[in-house]
């Protein structure tokens, strides 16, 4: 009887594994029930050029810069190219066809509209073509499965819109740096700014604000996390390659957060666990940390949603004003310990 | 009086630093055969393996009025600092590449990092130092605060596919508050070792983390969070991506007993042909804290299923999301299984080839409200929460812009408690001209509260309206000097009843910056950054700067 209603109790469990179960049942079936043998899966365009190319296909580098010297220019100042130099490498991972697919059809088929069918344009290609590609060789970072749970990919976001694969002239032109820094949110009377890395095309608080622009306005309130200093950045509480599972990042779980234990990974001394709790803090009820802070800015120092007593009497509705009137709830010292306390049930002692 | 005269001299000087080569350069703009010459030249001659950049820089706050505010989150540098020194190695000198870069030598705020990859980036490694010192808030003076965060990544590729990473961060803050709060000296620790990669149609990942926080002053029990995690994914056919994880957590404190986290997942990822894409997921969590002597959350489970469907240039998702949560009470006689139900839609696409709109609305239901452990019993969760936002977009050749607004209500009905919270952005940006380009924004966020308290201080009294404008604008004289300014406009408006400090305040920010590059590659910088900051209730809180920075890069 208590296994039933353990059972019971663990529905969304249940339901899930059931899904599963019968989503793989359908398509092994659909599979085994196939009379011919399995047809090989065919790969998406940009990986098919690969896929049916002989060593003779690939043509090299030099080839290449023979009709495309700017590009090939760019690419030398890349870091990429320094890793598909590597002679250990197999020939479809080398040089400028390990990205755009194998030359010799490209060569021999100039002809207007044929272009584009052999060679691989990341420029030109859909998001999803972009990102198999790159994927060829960054299954390490990211394998296509945990890709496809992101909201970067429901949202057709390629990797190319953050990260460049030459080095980007735009750079070092004068007018695109001048409207950068006239619409960035980093503040320039910072200086130790965290360093833009893994070829993305701009900082990385401004590069994920030119599409999260609502952000962007919160960190521009009076009180933020320090990013705008150059303190932090956003990669450092999202993730957006979900491939590894990290404490420090807080993705216990395939493609979700714990939002409260990666606030601990600066914040420890207030994620507990405590003898007595303030029920928020332990993240299993509500929405943890951001049920009473706003992390990305906020109209007041502790980056809260209302002020003083306004944020406990929400919940807390019978402490009205009879109960200490006049008073903050822990800045006049009586509820110090408001995240937790191993000494006092009311929060009063840490 | 004469450190006015001598900030105005010094600005004046800067700005005639910056631009004195300028009119020598615009002359020499119009002899390009010579420039093509000095290029062809520096080609001729032998790249060093290394590249690097120097700048140096030179700070003045002028300031009047109370630094702490000022320095809440950082401190601009002053006098003489290195601003940065990059030293790279250039790509196709032997088998790898890495660099150091060193920011803010000299200055209060500095950050330091090197990396390297070797053998083509099978192994990557780098370490980084930061810290920061800043301020409490107060109107009164106080120490500073500091915060050192130090570190290294190792990454070794042991096959093209598989990893074996660790990581350690050690982050050690000394934070100084208000009198009679005595200061905090806190360290944390934190170690990690992975592994992940390809295993047959899947990828799967596996790691071990621990975690160690110590308090020096002893107010609070140093603590140990360990866990170890192993996930693995795989895409079962070309349709249908499966996977699971599992990690257990160790939580030791001081004296206390040992708590244990147990967390299970499960996910699905199908595509439905016509129907569009179906993902799946299901966690459950098992919480084993004995240390805790009030209510204690036990299992923590949930599930969500998600559809999305694309048409050409639309994109819609609806999901269905369920969790729900074992609570045992303080004297561990009854259990309360509160769930939470929520469903949202999201709708993105197309209005014309310039313009994408986005659509977004989600509601949550709570089912079993939880008793409260206190004299009054009625629940003090949220049981109704209803968020709608809507965002518009445009990019055409010489303008975009955007409008984006949200409105998020949250209600317990038990006690006549509601909040309503509005936003409203609007953007953009204009080419006024081949030179030119302007930038505004304007945001406005309002807290509406309600609750039965109706002596006062009423809750609806505590909720903050905020508005935020910012104007810039860009202007590229010539190929080489550019300048820029940026104004911003930010107050909050409180009703404040208990006369709180930092509740009705006014800042304006402007930060104006001129740019020329010389001929050799270098470049020269001047920011001039008035600040003001006003508290309308507690005065010894302002303060009044203008941050002066003269800049000077050289690379090599």
């Amino acid at each position: 009887m208590m296994h039933i209603k353990h059972w019971l109790r663990a529905w969304p469990s249940v339901a899930m594994a059931l899904s599963m179960a019968a989503l793989a049942g359908v398509s092994l079936v659909g599979q085994a029930s196939s009379s011919k043998p399995a047809a090989p899966k065919k790969a998406p365009f940009p990986v098919a050029l690969h896929a049916g190319a002989a060593a003779e296909d690939y043509l090299g580098e030099k080839t290449c810069g023979g009709c495309h010297p700017a590009y090939l220019e760019s690419f030398e100042a890349s870091p990429h190219a320094q890793y598909v130099r590597d002679s250990k490498l197999p020939v479809d991972h080398r040089g400028c066809e390990s990205c755009h697919g194998p030359g010799k059809n490209h060569l021999e088929n100039q002809e207007e509209g044929e272009l584009q069918k052999h060679i691989f344009a990341p420029s030109k290609a859909s998001p999803a073509d972009v990102n198999a590609m790159c994927l060829r060789c960054h299954s390490r970072t990211m394998s296509e499965s945990h890709w496809k749970k992101t909201a970067h990919a429901r949202g057709d976001v390629s990797c190319r819109s953050c990260h460049f694969i030459h080095k980007d002239a735009k750079q070092s032109d004068p007018a695109a740096r001048a409207t950068r820094d006239a619409q960035s949110i980093r503040k320039p009377t910072a200086v130790a700014v965290k360093e833009t890395q893994h070829l993305l095309k701009d900082h990385e608080a401004d590069l994920c604000g030119s599409c999260h622009k609502a952000d962007v306005a919160q960190f521009r309130q009076p009180y933020h996390h320090p990013v705008p200093e150059g303190r932090m950045t956003c990669s450092d509480c999202h993730e957006p390659h979900p491939t590894r599972t990290s404490l420090r990042k807080g993705s216990m779980r395939v493609g979700l957060k714990n939002p409260t234990q990666v606030c601990a990974t600066c914040h420890r001394e207030v994620a507990g666990p405590f003898v007595y709790p303030h029920d928020p803090v332990t993240g299993a009820s509500g929405d943890g940390c951001v049920e009473c802070h706003k992390p990305h800015g906020a109209t007041n120092p502790k980056m809260l949603g209302a002020f003083s007593r306004g944020l406990c009497n929400q919940c807390h509705t019978d402490k009205n004003a009879t109960h200490y009137p006049g008073q903050t709830c822990w800045a006049s010292g009586c509820h110090a310990a408001l995240h937790g306390s191993n000494r006092d049930p009311n929060l009063l002692v840490r | 009086m004469r450190r006015t005269w001598v900030r105005e001299l010094l600005v004046m000087a800067a700005a005639a630093a910056v631009l004195a080569p300028s009119g020598a350069a615009w002359a020499q703009d119009k002899a390009p055969a010579e420039d093509e010459q000095k290029t062809e030249e520096a080609k001729a001659k032998p790249l060093l393996p290394v590249a690097g950049a120097l700048t140096l820089g030179f700070g003045d706050l002028g300031l009047s009025g109370n630094q702490n505010t000022l320095r809440r989150y950082a401190t601009p540098p002053k006098l003489l600092f290195i601003e940065e020194l990059s030293l790279r190695s250039r790509a196709g000198w032997g088998s790898g590449q890495g660099g150091v870069t060193l920011r803010g030598v000299g200055a209060d705020d500095y950050s330091y990092r090197g990396n390297a990859d070797e053998m083509f980036g099978r192994l990557r490694a780098d370490a980084y130092y930061t810290r920061s010192r800043y301020l409490p808030d107060t109107p009164e003076p106080q120490g500073e605060s500091e915060r050192k965060v130090s570190g290294w990544n190792v990454a070794q590729r042991i096959s093209p596919s598989f990893v074996i990473a660790s990581s350690y961060r050690m982050e050690s803050q000394t934070q100084t508050f208000s009198v009679p709060r005595a200061a905090q000296y806190q360290r944390s620790r934190t170690l990690d070792v992975q592994a992940y990669g390809k295993a047959g149609r899947g990828f799967i990942s596996g790691g071990y983390s621990s975690s160690n926080f110590h308090d020096r002053t002893a107010v609070l029990p140093s603590s140990t969070v360990e866990q170890a995690t192993v996930s693995y994914v795989v895409q079962a056919t070309p349709s249908v991506d499966a996977g699971g994880s599992y990690s257990r957590t160790l939580i030791r404190q001081g004296a206390l007993p040992q708590a244990t986290v147990e967390s299970a997942g499960l996910m699905a990822d199908a595509t439905l042909g016509r129907l569009g894409n179906l993902s799946l997921d299901a966690t459950s969590e098992t919480i084993g804290n004995p240390a805790s002597a009030t209510m204690a959350v036990t299992r923590n489970q949930g599930g969500s299923a998600r559809l999305q469907k694309r048409w050409a240039h639309w994109n819609a998702e609806v999901g269905l999301r369920s969790r729900e949560i074992m609570r045992l009470n303080q004297t561990r006689t009854y259990v309360d299984v509160p769930r939470w139900t929520t469903i949202d839609a999201r709708l993105r696409g197309l209005l014309s080839s310039q313009t994408r709109i986005t659509l977004k609305a989600g509601s949550q239901w709570l089912a079993g409200s939880p008793l409260a452990a206190q004299e009054d019993t009625r629940s003090l969760y949220w049981n109704r929460r209803t968020n709608v936002s809507a965002r518009l977009e445009t990019c055409m050749a010489s303008a975009t812009g955007y409008l984006a607004s949200s409105y998020k209500v949250q209600e317990n009905a038990e006690r006549y408690a509601r909040s309503a919270a509005g936003a409203l952005q609007a953007g953009g940006s204009l080419q006024l001209g081949p030179k030119v380009v302007a930038f505004g924004e304007y945001a406005y966020e309002n807290l509406k509260l309600r609750t039965e308290i109706t002596d006062w201080p009423t809750t609806a009294m505590f909720g903050p309206d905020s508005q935020t404008a910012v104007a810039g604008l860009s202007w590229t004289v010539d190929p080489r000097m550019w300048v820029t300014a940026t104004y911003t406009d930010w107050f909050v408006s409180n009703d404040n009843p208990l006369l709180l400090r930092e509740a009705n305040i006014h800042g304006r920010e402007l930060t104006l910056t001129l740019r020329r590059r010389l001929r050799d590659g270098s470049e020269l910088g001047l920011l001039v950054a008035p600040l003001t900051y006003k508290d309308k209730v507690v005065d010894s809180l302002d303060y009044r700067a203008t941050v002066l920075r003269l800049s000077g890069t050289t690379t090599f």
